[in-house]
């Protein structure tokens, strides 16, 4: 076990490792600078170069992207009052009023300074929590593992916003992809309409570059606004000074880390619910006059501390919390790695490798704000015609490098027109995705419970712990399910 | 955008016929288990079946107005339901299908407290088991 443990230390701080944190947190940052293009999109652009580099390099380049990019989000919203990410969208409304009187400088320091105690402390809850839930999990036999990916389904129904069917619809669309492929238990091909390449199902990867990168590519093509501009002064130095404010800020950083936490390990909940609950908990208390650098440091605080906590559901039980890390499980998968409980006993190595990688970004991502928060300005006035060419041709060229295959393009092009068209009408993507990764898991864990019990289903109602996800399971669909009635019903009234 | 679902709603029901065809056509082999190839994705197109007549439901109600429809809709629900349940019963037994049939069949009936649509189901599930079961000594399926 310690052996195991030294050696995911080793790998993480490894030159290439170290390296891909760096370049992850930069990417990220600058991903999550640009609007529109959003941490997911960056992260789906990048995915293919997982093929390429070592599980270790490749986490650290995935979890660069990630903390680096809810950072990067609060620059845009500071400086021109446009969030780069929506869990930016709270920054901006005191961030934007301090830059307007000449504090650009301090108050980027002070979302890069937030954002790297609000990873930390959800880092330590990482650390701390995930090995000890893990622990439980690993007790979970099919029934339980089935029930509980039930209980996760079918909290993909939150994802549907005012309409939960659509979400449910969305869901199990993506499960119903997801049996494109072999059978789990015997290996009988399904839906391949004779082509031998889909024996293997659908690529995760093509499925997310065209849900997540070409519905965005539509939209931008539509969008005429000319690159932004501010005539904002950033000098380092005054991006530096925010550290002289640590002690009067770290109650309010500590209090959005709290709710950043909490929101995160909630599948579903993500970054932008915490930066909202926190902003206006603080607001609530009284809080300093507005416009104050706490409310910067609150919503930057929140948003950043969801990422350790959203990778407790994602590594100790396989359930991704929301588009990023169903992004990230999607990663864990084209390499062959199951996230799961059984991670933390037959992998240990890479469990302590992204531990350490995680510790890593942290610090890069301090270090990497104050380089962006001046570079930011540069970046914001790229033409967004070439920006948006590139995107569109690695958006072929990623998904097509991963099997030297038509089909994936050809999938991932499918996967973008209809992302678009779920876009237009309102069908949320997330849980398509979730349904076509989680899926399969669900499928075989269902059956092997089935084929165990000699075909009983009343098996998932006489063991205590699958019966307690069952009931949640059902209890939370008929909430959503009437909360949508009811939204209806007096939208009707009215 | 009520008709837009509308259509969406008929669309998927129609794609959710085709997979269907597609399921009947997955071969069965023997020692299949309990589900074969096709029983999980029978389940799933079932599913969504379901699924795309509440959109097309909760569409329609909004376009036309909740009593025009209300009740040969609900009717026609209350039928499928019961179809359902029957088919439903041999396959997952009693102890399951009541229950999910009982939510259901409350929910046509305009029931929308959640505690209620639990409860309810559970109760009357149990009792009338206890009472076949273990008074009538009628083995239920």
């Amino acid at each position: 076990m310690i052996e195991a443990i030294l050696e995911g230390f080793w790998y993480a701080l490894s030159i290439e490792a170290l390296l891909a944190v760096v370049a992850g947190v930069l990417l990220g940052q600058l991903g999550g600078a640009l609007p529109g293009l959003t941490v997911s999109v960056t992260m789906v652009l990048i995915l293919p170069l997982s093929f390429f580099l070592s599980p270790t390099t490749a986490w650290g380049l995935f979890i660069g992207v990630y903390v680096g990019g809810m950072t990067g989000g609060s620059m845009p919203a500071i400086l021109l009052n446009i969030p780069g990410t929506p869990s930016a969208s709270a920054t901006g409304i005191e961030g934007y009023a301090l830059a307007q009187r000449g504090q650009a400088g301090v108050a980027i320091g002070t979302a890069i300074l937030a954002s790297t105690v609000g990873t930390f402390i959800s880092w330590l809850a990482l650390v701390a929590a995930a090995p000890q839930l893990a622990r439980i999990a690993l007790q979970f036999q099919a029934t339980e593992l089935a029930a509980m990916l039930f209980l996760a389904l079918t909290v993909i129904a939150s994802f549907g916003g005012s309409n939960p069917l659509k979400g449910l619809i969305a869901g199990v669309v993506g499960i119903a992809l997801g049996t494109v492929g072999l059978d789990p238990i015997l290996g009988t091909p399904r839906f391949t309409l004779g082509i031998v390449e889909l024996q293997g199902g659908i690529s995760f990867l093509a499925a997310m570059v065209g849900l997540f990168a070409i519905p965005q590519l539509l939209v931008e093509l539509g969008n005429r606004q000319p690159a932004m501009w501010t005539s904002a002064k950033i000098r380092i130095r005054d991006v530096i000074s925010a550290l002289r404010h640590f002690r009067s800020l770290l109650p309010a950083m500590l209090g959005g880390s709290a709710v950043g936490i909490g929101v995160g390990v909630v599948p579903g909940a993500s970054a932008p619910i915490a930066v909202f609950l926190a902003y206006r908990y603080l607001r609530r208390q009284g809080g300093p006059d507005s416009p104050s650098l706490a409310g910067v440091a609150v919503p930057e605080a929140a948003n950043n501390a969801v990422t350790g906590s959203a990778f407790i559901p994602l590594l100790t039980l396989g359930i991704p919390g929301d588009a990023v890390t169903a992004i990230l499980l999607g990663a864990f998968l084209i390499q062959g790695i199951y996230p799961g409980p059984v991670l933390f006993t037959m992998h240990t190595d890479i469990v302590y490798a992204i531990f350490t990688l995680f510790l890593v970004a942290i610090v890069a991502n301090y270090f990497g704000g104050l380089l962006m928060a001046r570079l930011v300005l540069y970046c914001l006035r790229i033409p967004r015609e070439v920006l948006w060419t590139g995107i569109a041709i690695l958006c072929v060229v990623g998904p097509f490098a991963l099997r030297n295959t038509l089909l994936d393009v050809a999938v991932t092009v499918a996967f973008g027109i209809l992302g678009y068209g779920m876009r237009w009408y309102g069908f949320p993507v997330i849980p398509l995705v979730l349904g076509l990764m989680l899926g399969p898991m669900f499928e075989n864990y269902l059956r092997t419970a089935l084929i165990t019990s000699q075909g009983d289903w009343t098996v998932f109602m006489t063991r205590p712990l699958s019966l307690t996800f069952i009931v949640l399971g059902l209890a939370l669909l008929a909430v959503q399910l009437t909360r949508s009635h009811q939204q209806l019903t007096s939208t009707e009234t009215a | 955008m009520k008709a837009d679902d509308l259509l969406i709603g008929a669309v998927l029901l129609v794609l959710t016929l085709g997979f269907f065809y597609l399921i009947w056509l997955v071969p069965h082999p023997p020692l299949a288990g309990p589900l074969g190839p096709g029983g999980f994705p029978a389940l799933l197109a079932a599913t969504l079946a379901v699924l795309s007549i509440a959109l097309c439901w909760q569409a329609a109600r909004s376009a036309l107005g909740s009593e025009q429809i209300s009740g040969l809709g609900v009717a026609a629900i209350g039928a499928a339901l019961l179809v359902a349940y029957v088919l439903a019963l041999p396959k997952t037994g009693f102890i399951i299908a009541t229950p999910a049939f009982a939510l259901a069949i409350m929910a046509a009936f305009g029931c929308r407290k959640p505690i209620a649509l639990i409860a309810a189901p559970v109760l009357l599930t149990g009792s009338i088991y206890g009472v076949f079961r273990y008074l009538f000594l009628v083995p239920l399926p």
